[in-house]
């Protein structure tokens, strides 16, 4: 019976061409606009590395010079070097390379830095927030030291981490939005869940009066064509994102087994919340579809979607928003996984879309328990 | 005969409306019956009750003999219902829609293949096999809604007004087929407030209003059950007081209405009513044309039972 229903949902939904539509022409289409208003973007804003540079003797500290190796290496800046040989004459140069615009601004310690008069806002922005940053995590491991002595400094001093994720505004802007995007297309599922409920359910449509009267235990049909809407979106996320990855050329990195997992567990988040939608209010199919596509929005726009500010705004005054924000964990997922080496962040994440995920499936479990209807 | 379907006591109240109230219903092994009623006077209401759908405050309903349940599989089994709104799936062909929903009681493939095919060929639908529901007119929309609800082959078949808004040619297919069903062995009911298809198809007939059965029996038991006996109506521009008053003192006169130059004359009963008619217009020398006579309808049952018009 499982099969059998399984495979004449499939039929069904995969005919159905509006779902067809939302679900993977849609996403397709914004992501070709997006490409090509950011394709644009990409080309004003391309980031240059600072140039600066560096008294001799700061370079002494260890982990001094190893974070200036690291974001110079990354090429935030770019050190140039000061042909002087006495203090005084390297003074000097620097006033010289200073006026003449060559170098932005001198890091006389971690401490004291001298900015050059030619300096933009921005470039004065970047290079006092990698300061500050250093200042901050020196002050965290030097307590750290006090009261454990051993601790390996290098291991806790994760300086390229650090810089990522304090910069990541400037890094990945562009592929945040398609991140954003991927998210929002997993959660656009729900039309599927949605439909799937719409066969079952006596008090939405005569198909599904149809399907209550057969001699069939609703829970397994139900089952089987949530499982086969399951599949279906998860067959239109593999192709937006591999549209997006390959003819887009976006790059969404090289872990192709989390990244499977993540698109598994966020269209089935999708669906869930497409059936929840559906058994949850009287609404009419309209305005259920309103809310579905309000709230996918809704989370979108949060996530970053339509101004990156806006997922680290909430970030900054309301993280636990996006900890229930299944497109912010989804765009979050992804981006950890593109940037980082480790998986905690990832699995973090695929932890709370799993919790989101649930509270969808109870939710649509409770309303679908009665097996009578008050009024149809 | 025996019962298949025994409702007792139903009472099935939304909020403050009481939509059933009270009502009890036997349904005979091989019989059509047909539940006539208004718009809003429960019919729908009892269907959903009977298939176990909805929850019901009181009373209780046996389908061979044994409580219906939403569970009781080997029972749903054996009845087909053909709904009121049509519920078929826009993407699906015709075939593939009768397909799928025989699909949900027959699992063998080669039995469900023939069992499509007889319901297709049923219903007339042989010519618009790959048609998708919506190159359909409304009457073939109706008939395929109707194979879809029979297609398997059941012993108990729910029909819920499957006619409304059908053009006569598929009303007439529609209404030949349950006879056909029928004749093959099925159990029907069929509802409708259309009195001339149930006195036509139907062997029994339960005339419901305010979700109370108000009469029932065969439709000559019902039609004899009421004062009226039959109906003369003619036309004429000018009826003389003398003329109208002979004819109200006939002593088989119920009622008699002239107005807009239409005459109505209601009998209880009496036989020559029209000779005797005849007889007085052409004694007053009224010209009159187009003059009919109307033995009673179901109509004039639920006129005289509820005081208000069936269509109303």
């Amino acid at each position: 019976m499982f099969f059998n229903v399984f495979k004449n949902s499939l039929k069904i939904l995969v005919k159905d061409k509006a779902t067809v539509f939302w679900t993977i022409i849609f996403s397709i289409l914004l992501a070709v606009m997006f490409k090509m208003a950011f394709s644009k973007l990409d080309d004003i804003d391309k980031f240059e590395a600072i140039p600066i540079a560096v008294q001799e003797q700061a370079l002494e500290d260890e982990y001094f010079s190893e974070y200036i190796t690291t974001i110079e290496k990354e090429e935030y800046i770019n050190i140039v070097k000061l042909e002087g040989k006495t203090e005084e004459e390297r003074k000097e140069e620097v006033r010289k390379l200073l006026d003449e615009k060559t170098i932005v601004a001198f890091i006389e310690n971690e401490e004291s830095i001298i900015l050059g008069e030619g300096s933009s806002r921005v470039e004065e922005t970047i290079i006092k927030s990698l300061m500050d940053g250093y200042i901050q995590n020196k002050s965290m491991i030097m307590n750290i030291l006090k009261e454990n002595p051993y601790t390996n400094l290098s291991d806790v001093l994760d300086f390229e981490t650090y810089v990522k994720e304090e910069l990541n505004e400037n890094m990945s802007i562009i592929n945040t939005f398609f991140y954003t995007l991927i998210g929002m297309q997993a959660l656009y599922s729900y039309i599927w869940g949605m439909r799937v409920m719409y066969m079952y359910e006596a008090n939405l449509s005569t198909q599904g009066k149809r399907n209550s009267i057969s001699p069939n235990d609703k829970r397994i049909s139900v089952l089987a064509s949530i499982f086969a809407a399951w599949i279906l979106s998860m067959l239109s996320s593999l192709i937006a994102v591999s549209f997006i990855n390959f003819i887009l050329e976006i790059n969404i990195g090289s872990k192709v087994i989390p990244i499977l997992f993540l698109l598994l567990l966020g269209t089935l988040t999708g669906v869930s919340f497409g059936s929840f939608i559906a058994v949850s209010n009287r609404q009419s199919v309209g305005v259920k579809n309103g809310i579905g596509i309000g709230v996918t929005m809704f989370w979108s726009f949060l996530s970053g979607m339509m101004a990156s500010n806006v997922k680290i705004l909430v970030q900054r005054n309301a993280p636990i928003l996006n900890k229930f924000n299944p497109v912010a964990l989804i765009t979050d997922a992804l981006y950890s996984l593109y940037y980082y080496n480790t998986y905690d962040r990832y699995f973090e994440n695929m932890i709370f879309l799993f919790l989101v995920t649930v509270v969808f499936i109870l939710g649509t479990i409770f309303f679908m328990r009665g097996k009578k209807y008050e009024s149809l | 005969m025996k019962n298949l379907i025994e409702v007792r006591g139903l009472v099935k109240k939304y909020k403050e409306l009481t939509a059933i109230n009270d009502l009890d219903l036997d349904v005979k092994e091989g019989e059509i019956l047909g539940l006539l009623g208004p718009n809003g006077s429960g019919k729908t209401t009892l269907i959903n009750c009977i298939l176990s759908l909805l929850e019901f405050d009181k009373g209780s309903v046996k389908i061979y003999g044994e409580e219906m349940t939403p569970e009781s599989y080997h029972i749903k089994e054996k009845i087909g219902v053909v709904f009121q709104d049509v519920g078929v799936f826009e993407e699906l062909t015709v075939y593939e829609n009768i397909d799928y929903f025989c699909s949900l009681y027959i699992k063998d493939k080669e039995k469900r293949k023939k069992y499509v095919e007889d319901a297709i060929e049923l219903v007339g639908l042989g010519d618009f096999k790959k048609f998708v529901p919506k190159k359909l007119s409304g009457g073939l929309l109706r008939r395929l809604n109707i194979a879809c609800g029979i297609a398997h082959k059941p012993e108990i078949i729910i029909l819920d007004e499957p006619t409304v808004a059908v053009d006569p040619q598929s009303r007439n297919n529609i209404l030949e087929g349950i006879k056909k069903l029928n004749k093959e062995g099925a159990t029907v009911i069929y509802t409708s407030h259309y009195m001339e298809e149930i006195d036509l198809i139907c062997d029994y007939i339960v005339i419901l209003d305010k979700g109370k059965v108000i009469a029932k029996g065969t439709s000559e038991e019902l039609k004899e059950s009421i004062e009226v006996d039959e109906k003369i109506k003619f036309e004429t521009k000018e009826l003389p007081n003398e003329a109208l008053k002979e004819i109200e003192g006939d002593e088989n006169i119920l009622e008699v209405t002239y107005k807009d130059s239409i005459c109505e004359v209601t009998y209880k009963n009496g036989n020559h009513n029209l000779i005797n008619l005849v007889k007085i217009l052409n004694k007053y020398d009224v010209e009159y044309e187009s003059i009919n006579l109307r033995m009673p309808t179901l109509n004039d049952v639920f006129l005289e039972l509820t005081g208000k018009d069936l269509r109303d």
